[in-house]
């Protein structure tokens, strides 16, 4: 089965065509600038990576065009449209009303309409791809794959925040938690490997990179998870400053006669390692600059892992114990002495890193000693897999 | 904003109930949800930050509870320690049933010490007051 993956931002689109029996990306891409002159794609198939410009004025421009580059006699991977036989979306926020993956119709569009307050840049464009893909592929199975849903399974004295309760009531103001797709996806590669059923398994996912998240996963669900309402909520990250003091907020709003959108974009925009340490948002820098001679840089390396030691701790104990902890995302992936140093912090908890089998980038690998209480993996993330999977499971009940 | 994460929030915010633990947790022992709700998430939070501490000092040797919730809530302190399995706390159920002691509660067996210790703010400034003027000279 053939299954296409869209991610639609609100400018730009990212696909995939995947062959889920093979589990091989056919071929892959992203469209950018979406509504300009300058609207280009760059179409990666059979390792080729060809870029055309090409205004595109909506989405439904852009899948349009998108599609041809699927049949393109010169590159195609399929011979004509009718051999997609479904499409999975990704999306964000589907609240307390998605609580797993969903063929997509009306009502899933009213939730994303819904929850719009929540994600105002995510959920509308989820909404225009959807739309999109109506007009183009009328009658083509749509699945929706969201980024909340995974968290659902959370219980109440864990999602709730200790303010007024009419908050939660009246606004569904709790913690949703997000990246839900890729932590389902490493969490099941992890049982996997082990050749364990996820159901015996305690598992601690940290997928950290642009954006970062931890996850506690007890019998394949999620038991608690770092980020909160919105993205921005959890560890510090690139440029959001995860948790804080919720007077820091109100203090600096006063000290600088900020507005509540000033704030937000502070928060967002230039806070996490970035703002401790005042370099370019790029975890590789702000890394490399800590062993140099830039304090701030070091100070904001500390703040990080600590934080992520942190919350493994926490969920550890919130789980009463943990069996695999699991590093994943551009980070977690690739950034071998961020994963060391986290683990150093966890000794205590007989969690053991192994530097030889750790120095490596971007592998499914076991990175823990054998003597360690607690194994290491690192699971590249592949939450378009899972969004095709989630989308074959589907189309198949 | 100030005012409501201030005044109306925690254990309050959540359960509507009174701004003292003791109505709260006698709501609980009587069945209320919100109060038992309340309760749970406050010690869960205690819990986390108890894990969060353990991995700045790489291990933990004695948890001390202070202070009013600390030293007379028994039924705190006893939920905060069984979520603490995954580090060898063991609380011992009769020693732990008492208010206002200076007294170990743990059982033999713990990994960690857990204390209850009644603070004395006062004490610790009349100390820190006569050390530095000794020190002066």
């Amino acid at each position: 089965m053939k299954i296409l993956v869209l991610n639609c931002g609100s400018s730009s689109l990212k696909y995939q065509l995947i062959n889920i029996e093979t589990e091989e990306v056919l071929a892959s891409g992203k469209y950018e600038r979406i509504g300009e002159d300058e609207a280009f794609i760059t179409h990666k198939v059979n390792d080729k990576k060809i870029e055309i410009k090409h205004p595109a004025k909506t989405h439904e421009e852009a899948i349009d065009f998108t599609l041809k580059q699927l049949v393109n006699p010169e590159y195609k991977v399929i011979d004509n449209l009718d051999e997609i036989e479904a499409i999975g979306h990704r999306l964000v926020h589907g609240g307390e009303k998605i609580t797993q993956s969903v063929i997509i119709d009306d009502k899933v569009v009213e939730v994303l309409k819904e929850y719009t307050d929540l994600a105002p840049l995510h959920n509308p464009a989820g909404i225009i791809g959807i739309e999109a893909c109506k007009k183009v592929m009328p009658g083509k199975p749509m699945v929706g794959v969201f980024d909340t849903a995974f968290h659902q399974t959370i219980t109440k004295e864990k999602y709730l925040y200790a303010i007024p309760y009419k908050y939660y009531k009246n606004y569904g103001v709790r913690k949703y938690g997000f990246h839900g797709t890729s932590h389902m996806y490493v969490s099941k590669r992890a049982s996997e490997i082990e050749n364990k059923p996820i159901e015996e398994l305690k598992i601690i996912t940290c997928h950290l990179g642009q954006g970062s998240s931890i996850c506690a996963i007890q019998g394949g669900k999620s038991v608690d998870t770092s980020m909160g309402l919105t993205p921005l909520g959890g560890i510090p990250m690139v440029t959001r400053s995860g948790d804080l003091d919720p007077s820091v907020v109100t203090y600096l709003m006063k000290k600088e006669n900020l507005t509540v959108n000033q704030v937000e974009d502070i928060l967002n925009k230039q806070s996490g390692v970035q703002g401790i340490s005042g370099l370019a948002p790029d975890f590789r820098i702000i890394e490399a600059q800590s062993y140099e001679t830039n304090e701030r840089a070091k100070i904001a390396m500390e703040s990080f892992k600590y934080a992520v030691a942190s919350y493994i701790a926490k969920y550890a104990v919130a789980m009463n114990g943990v069996d695999i902890i699991v590093f994943t995302g551009g980070v977690g992936e690739n950034q071998i002495n961020i994963r060391k140093g986290i683990c150093e912090k966890l000794q205590f908890m007989g969690v053991e890193i192994d530097e030889d089998k750790n120095n490596m980038r971007g592998q499914e690998k076991l990175v823990s000693k054998d003597t360690s209480n607690v194994k290491i993996y690192v699971i590249p993330t592949n939450e378009e897999l899972m969004i095709a999977k989630e989308t074959e499971r589907l189309i198949n009940n | 904003m100030e005012n409501i994460l201030n005044k109306e929030s925690g254990v309050y915010g959540i359960s509507g109930i009174s701004v003292d633990f003791r109505d709260i947790e006698n709501e609980a022992i009587a069945g209320g949800e919100e109060a038992i709700l309340a309760l749970d998430i406050y010690h869960y939070i205690i819990s986390s930050y108890i894990a969060k501490c353990a991995v700045a000092m790489n291990g933990i040797d004695v948890i001390t509870f202070t202070a009013g919730v600390g030293e007379k809530g028994p039924i705190s302190r006893k939920a905060i320690c069984d979520s603490l399995k995954f580090f060898g706390v063991k609380l011992d159920d009769e020693l732990n049933d008492v208010k206002g002691e200076e007294r170990e509660i743990s059982a033999k067996d713990s990994k960690v010490k857990v204390w209850i210790v009644p603070t004395n703010e006062e004490l610790m400034i009349a100390k820190e007051t006569k050390e530095i003027i000794t020190n002066k000279d």
